[in-house]
């Protein structure tokens, strides 16, 4: 057997391989028989590649055997699709479970409580520091929220769905931003603390009495929403802690390993705060502005906590040692 | 030793797979990966405006209905735009690689894929934390008014990619930090293959080779050295090819006692027509027929004998 012969000879099936790939690449439905075929011409492929060396094939079909061994493995063993049964079990037993248990999410929760808590009080009680939520917010700005509250009327339901859009962009974008920023901690503990003080400050300034209906509408308007909202901030802020310290804290892991074992655990947080950014966008784009009267509106803000009470802390309850 | 020297110079990534035998992925380097991304942007740039053109055109029309109407048409539109730019925005890499393969429009130009780290199809988890990550890998973000001058006025900044393209350099397998994250890498398919042999029109090639003589032993070393010098030699000038392959003719044409002025060129293309060409491989039968195509139907595990080879 000649070298030459033996390519001519194996050509053939080479062939079949390339043109399997691209025909399995593109149909949505395999035939059975096909995909039999294509293994078969796979493992040929493999052996082929395997004993190249001891035939001295030349090194550019060698190379090529690489490329079409390489090809249909990436055919043959395609990225897993979603499982549902594995995907509600996740979702309902074991994310819960990791998110009560998270040493992260527990420092981003008093964190960002603590600061929130803070600066709502400087804000509101104006002896300790009275220029406090204007040095914070800017006096402009305090001066713009106020009289948008000052004269709120509702909104139509157009506006509504486009607020709702608006806020589903924008809030869920800066969770998800804190949670990336969060991988070099620093940068995210700072706009984690700024959000904090910030709206802290905000909620402080609007409390205050002497603003009478613009304090009125203001409460208003962010009861239903106000949990969904600042408990999903905590969340991705949590989860972006916890990558952010896997790479810092190992564990015996080698740096690497341990940034991979971090992220794989932190996604289903940030899953989840993106979750409820969906729910305190679709209250806040259509409940909170709405003419309805403020009992309603702080029964969704009362059942909103208790449902995310039942979810955080009944179900991750479970489970404990 | 040496292949493992050549797989780091060459950003080659050697995998296992479950049928026993190793074979190698060409990593993919930051520019053709930056080409890729800029055409997924490029697209979803295009679809966002016609999108949005659509919903205007719409709106247009309603006001003709009436005030009323129009605003809530395209109230609803634009909060329905914004959502799913959200998702665009964030999500349309991570579940374009989590149902087409590791690929997106933009690596299915550039032909690139991405794969765990151990050669193997990504999962979804992957696939959404290495796209999170992208922002920080664009970032440091500049505005135009840093870049262009005082003159920029247009509103916007844009991505210096330098995190990303540091992690790369750093990095063995060219991963950025969404990489280094999920686990994964991104691996070059070439498609264009030549895989025959050589053909030489020149006669005078087979006659030399019935020169040569029959005990002179052709190294596995040497016959790569030889392919790869027939393989290249067309794109080369003649004068070039002498040049090269005489380092190798003389101490052949010496030991051999051929001329010393045989072409150089000539004798190393007659020693490749030998070698691949003419000369058989093996005298065993049995092992032959086991590479030439014995396994295709017969379905057998391929393991033992690949494993043996290697």
């Amino acid at each position: 057997m000649k070298v030459a012969e033996l390519i001519r000879r194996r050509q053939e099936s080479w062939r079949e391989l390339e043109l399997l790939c691209t025909q399995l690449g593109k149909q949505k439905s395999r035939n059975p028989q096909v995909v039999v075929r294509f293994t078969e011409l796979y493992r040929a492929a493999c052996a082929d590649l395997a004993l190249a060396d001891a035939y001295q094939l030349p090194p550019s079909t060698v190379e090529y055997l690489h490329l079409l061994v390489a090809r249909a493995h990436n055919q043959l063993y395609r990225s897993k699709s979603f499982q549902w049964r594995l995907f509600a079990d996740r979702i309902l037993i074991d994310t819960p479970r990791l998110i009560f248990r998270e040493r992260c999410v527990h420092i981003a929760f008093f964190l960002f409580w603590g600061l929130f808590a803070l600066a709502g009080y400087l804000a509101y009680e104006q002896e300790i520091w009275p220029t406090f939520a204007e040095e914070v917010c800017g006096a402009q700005q305090l001066d713009d929220t106020e009289k948008m509250f000052a004269d709120f009327e509702g909104r139509s339901w157009g506006e509504n769905s486009a607020m709702m859009g608006y806020y589903i962009w924008n809030n869920a974008g800066i969770g998800l931003r804190v949670f990336v920023n969060m991988l070099l901690v620093l940068p995210g503990l700072i706009e984690l603390t700024f959000n904090a003080v910030y709206l802290g400050s905000v909620f402080g300034y609007m409390f205050r009495p002497e603003l009478g209906d613009s304090s009125l509408h203001f409460k208003e308007f962010v009861t239903a929403h106000g949990p969904f909202e600042l408990t999903a901030i905590i969340l991705s802020a949590g989860a972006g802690l916890k990558i952010g310290m896997g790479w810092i804290v190992t564990k015996g892991l080698t740096r690497k390993d341990s940034l991979i074992k971090a992220g794989r655990e932190g996604l289903p947080i940030v899953m989840c705060a993106v979750v409820l950014f969906f729910l305190a966008a679709f209250v806040e784009g259509f409940i909170s502005p709405s003419p309805l009267p403020w009992w309603f509106k702080g029964m969704v803000g009362a059942l909103s906590s208790c449902a995310m009470m039942f979810y955080f802390i009944v179900l991750g309850y479970q489970g404990q040692p | 030793m040496a292949n493992e020297k050549r797989r780091v110079l060459d950003n080659l990534l050697a995998v296992k797979t479950p049928e026993n035998i190793s074979f190698q992925f060409r990593m993919a380097g930051p520019f053709r990966r930056l080409f890729a991304f800029l055409l997924d942007v490029l697209i979803l740039f295009a679809a966002t405006i016609i999108v949005s053109l659509v919903i205007t055109i719409i709106s247009v029309f309603t006001a003709v209905a009436g005030a009323e109407i129009a605003s809530l048409v395209s109230g609803t539109l634009s909060g329905l735009f914004l959502a799913g730019l959200f998702f665009v925005y964030w999500f349309y890499t991570a579940i374009m690689e989590t149902f087409w393969n590791g690929q997106t429009f933009g690596k299915m130009a550039m032909r690139l894929r991405t794969l765990s780290s151990n050669g193997e199809a990504i999962d979804g988890v992957q696939a959404f934390l290495r796209n999170f990550f992208r922002l920080i890998d664009v970032s440091p973000v500049v505005s135009g008014f840093v870049l262009f001058g005082e003159g920029f006025d247009t509103p916007g900044v844009f991505p210096m990619f330098m995190f990303g393209l540091i992690t790369m350099m750093v990095s063995r397998k060219f991963q950025r930090i969404g990489d280094l994250v999920a686990g994964t890498i991104v691996v070059h398919e070439k498609r264009n293959w030549s895989h025959g042999l050589a053909k030489f029109d020149d006669p005078r090639v087979p006659q030399l080779a019935d020169i040569i003589p029959h005990d002179f032993y052709v190294s596995t070393d040497m016959a790569k050295a030889l392919a790869s010098f027939v393989d290249r030699r067309r794109f080369l000038p003649y004068q070039r090819v002498d040049e090269i392959a005489a380092h190798l003719a003389r101490p052949i044409l010496a030991r051999i006692g051929l001329p010393s002025d045989t072409n150089y060129d000539l004798l190393l293309c007659a020693i490749y027509y030998k070698t691949y060409v003419a000369s058989v491989v093996s005298e065993d039968d049995e092992v032959v027929n086991a590479f030439a195509g014995a396994q295709v139907s017969s379905g057998l595990p391929m393991t033992g004998v690949a494993g043996g080879v290697q």
